[in-house]
């Protein structure tokens, strides 16, 4: 039974279709529409998924043999982890590797920023060659160095045979040390250069003033970097160190391209201890309770660098 | 002179900054000039002691059979669909977010903002898992969405926040005018805000394009096809032969990273800018 009120609540609807479909929206209803899309994704791409490494890390489910059930196993898994030697050894080689990528990149970086930051003739050459090792893929840049470094054929080995500096050439992947010396050197290559830019960036930002002010009060090139660039910079410098941290612990592409973990599991971090585990043995469960660890462990890095950034 | 100009006291000085600069540029454009030239020889050059540095004769070998002995149109063909696909789709989304969180009055912007920042650092390989058995179940394993549409999250917080602060600079004025004109808000959006925003939308593009073509983990493990690969993991696994075809290697790599070089000559500013905008305070 239509009534009068029905009747206009109907119209009302209708009136408010047409408004909608004029794009006439109220900010409300913009706000909505605008960020739906975004969000959307971001819980189809990211939150289901951690949805299902959490369910996964519980149950048993291995591919390698035909499983009918998928049987709950609790915290089992996690036990295992911590009683496993190649996940503490992959937590070692992080560490190494984590230490020595965040340190000398930002070394790099800092010589890099400073360098460009400066206006000169033939500066866009300088510019670019900051640039291009963010540029190249991670896979490919860590791939032309074990060529650089290949020990039969490559360009250093080459090098320092033909100039008598050493009489056989040096293993640089095929052994423990010197394999992790090699990656973290791959791995500052690639990563100095986001450094220098968020460097650049803080740079930027220093009032021309200060040194001014330096100039009239005598200090020397020396003491200006050391009493006004590098205090400005401290919040420029801790935001680089917690980003690259960040990227630090999940490292796959560059030990994967450059020494496959080896020799034996000397270079092989947890990604690609996760990998192996996940598509090599094909213990997806295994694989997920390790994986929610490297997620812990990104999260506490990334809640240091968000609290840092709102400081 | 500008106050970051050259401003040295004393000709060591100099002589020390320019050294500090062909420093710069040798250990940089090293790795890539070592692929170029080795992409030039023949074989028989490259696996050469003592070391030849220099191709001769140059020849174009190792590219013509790098397509002969890999489906390598396939991996360059896979990884342009990719790379622009998810760069139109994360701009446009990223761009609609951006301009609710620039202009209009949002509640917890921050808290927006965050949680776009946290979600960027979220492990590729804690995806492995999961997308590969969501992807198995929904028959997308080796499509191309199984790779566009992780890619355009994943790019998307870079993208919402070089956005964010480009919106802010334009003047509110421009809107103001419009709306009081009697242009609806998404008219606004659409005729006034869009086309003023092209330099933010152009950065933000090519840093989503950037990711999305070099990307490995997901491309690794979510294409098992070979004619699915995209360059940078089809260039990776040439290697796993008997014989590490460096040759084939050095050409494969070196038409990978042409675009890329391009983007940094043509476009190094707006990229440098644009890298930034997500890791200090916008």
């Amino acid at each position: 039974m239509s009534t009068i009120a029905g009747e206009v609540q109907q119209r009302g609807r209708l009136d408010n279709l047409k408004r909608l479909a004029r794009g006439d929206l109220s900010e409300r209803e913009l706000i909505f529409l605008l960020l739906a899309p975004a969000t959307v994704f971001l819980l189809l791409m990211v939150v289901y998924p951690l949805g299902r490494t959490i369910f996964l890390s519980m149950h048993q489910l291995k591919l390698s043999a035909p499983q009918e059930t998928l049987p709950f196993v609790g915290l089992e898994q996690f036990a295992k982890m911590f009683a496993d030697a190649r996940f503490y050894n992959s937590l070692r080689v992080l560490g190494i590797y984590g230490a020595g990528t965040v340190i000398f990149p930002l070394i790099v970086g800092l010589f890099m920023a400073l360098v460009v930051h400066r206006v000169f003739p033939g500066r866009w050459i300088a510019r670019a060659a900051v640039i291009l090792p963010w540029a190249m893929p991670r896979s490919l840049s860590a791939l032309t160095w074990s060529w650089i470094l290949d020990s039969s054929y490559g360009l250093v080995n080459g090098t320092l045979l033909g100039l008598g500096l050493v009489s056989e050439p040096i293993l640089f992947l095929g052994q423990s040390d010197l394999a992790m010396v090699s990656l973290i050197f791959a791995s500052t290559w690639k990563t100095g250069s986001f450094m220098a830019l968020i460097l650049l960036s803080g740079l930027q930002s220093i009032p021309g003033q200060l040194y001014e002010q330096g100039k009239v009060d005598g200090t020397s090139k020396l003491q200006a970097f050391r009493y006004i660039t590098v205090p400005q910079l401290k919040s420029s410098i801790l935001v680089a160190l917690i980003f690259r941290t960040i990227v630090a612990v999940q490292v796959f592409d560059t030990p994967f391209a450059l020494t496959k973990g080896g020799p034996g599991t000397a270079t092989e971090p947890l990604s690609l201890y996760i990998y192996r585990v996940t598509l090599n043995h094909l213990d997806f469960g295994y694989g997920s309770a390790l994986a929610l660890f490297m997620i812990a462990l990104t999260l506490v890095a990334a809640v240091l660098y968000i609290r840092v950034l709102w400081d | 002179m500008t106050r970051n100009g050259l401003d040295f006291d004393t000709k060591l000085q100099y002589f020390g900054f320019y050294v500090a600069v062909v420093l710069l540029i040798v250990y940089s454009f090293t790795p890539a000039l070592w692929l170029i030239l080795t992409s030039l020889k023949e074989t028989s050059q490259i696996i050469k002691v003592p070391l030849q540095y220099i191709p001769n004769p140059v020849t174009f070998e190792q590219y013509s059979q790098v397509f002969e002995r890999a489906p390598f149109a396939s991996f360059i063909i896979n990884s342009v669909v990719v790379s622009l696909s998810s760069m139109v789709l994360t701009v446009f989304i990223a761009t609609l977010a951006s301009y609710a969180l620039a202009r209009l009055r949002v509640r917890h912007k921050q808290a927006w903002l965050t949680a776009f920042l946290l979600i960027s650092t979220y492990p590729l390989i804690a995806l492995m898992v999961p997308l590969f058995q969501t992807f198995r179940e929904i028959g997308l394993l080796n499509t191309y969405p199984a790779l566009i549409l992780p890619y355009s999250v994943f790019s998307m917080p870079i993208s919402i926040w070089i956005l964010t602060t480009f919106f802010r600079t334009i003047p509110s004025d421009l809107e103001d005018a419009a709306l009081i004109d009697g242009c609806s808000r998404v008219g606004t959006l659409t005729r006034v805000i869009f086309p003023l925003s092209a330099p933010g939308v152009a950065t933000a593009s090519m840093i989503t394009f950037v990711n999305s073509w070099n990307e490995f983990t997901l491309a690794f493990s979510l294409m098992s096809d070979e004619h699915r690969y995209t360059l940078p993991v089809g260039v990776t696994l040439l290697r796993d032969q008997f014989v590490t075809p460096w040759g084939l290697i050095s050409a494969g790599a070196t038409i990978t990273i042409v675009p890329l070089v391009l983007l940094i000559v043509f476009y190094q500013k707006s990229l440098i800018s644009g890298l930034t905008a997500g890791s200090v305070k916008g």
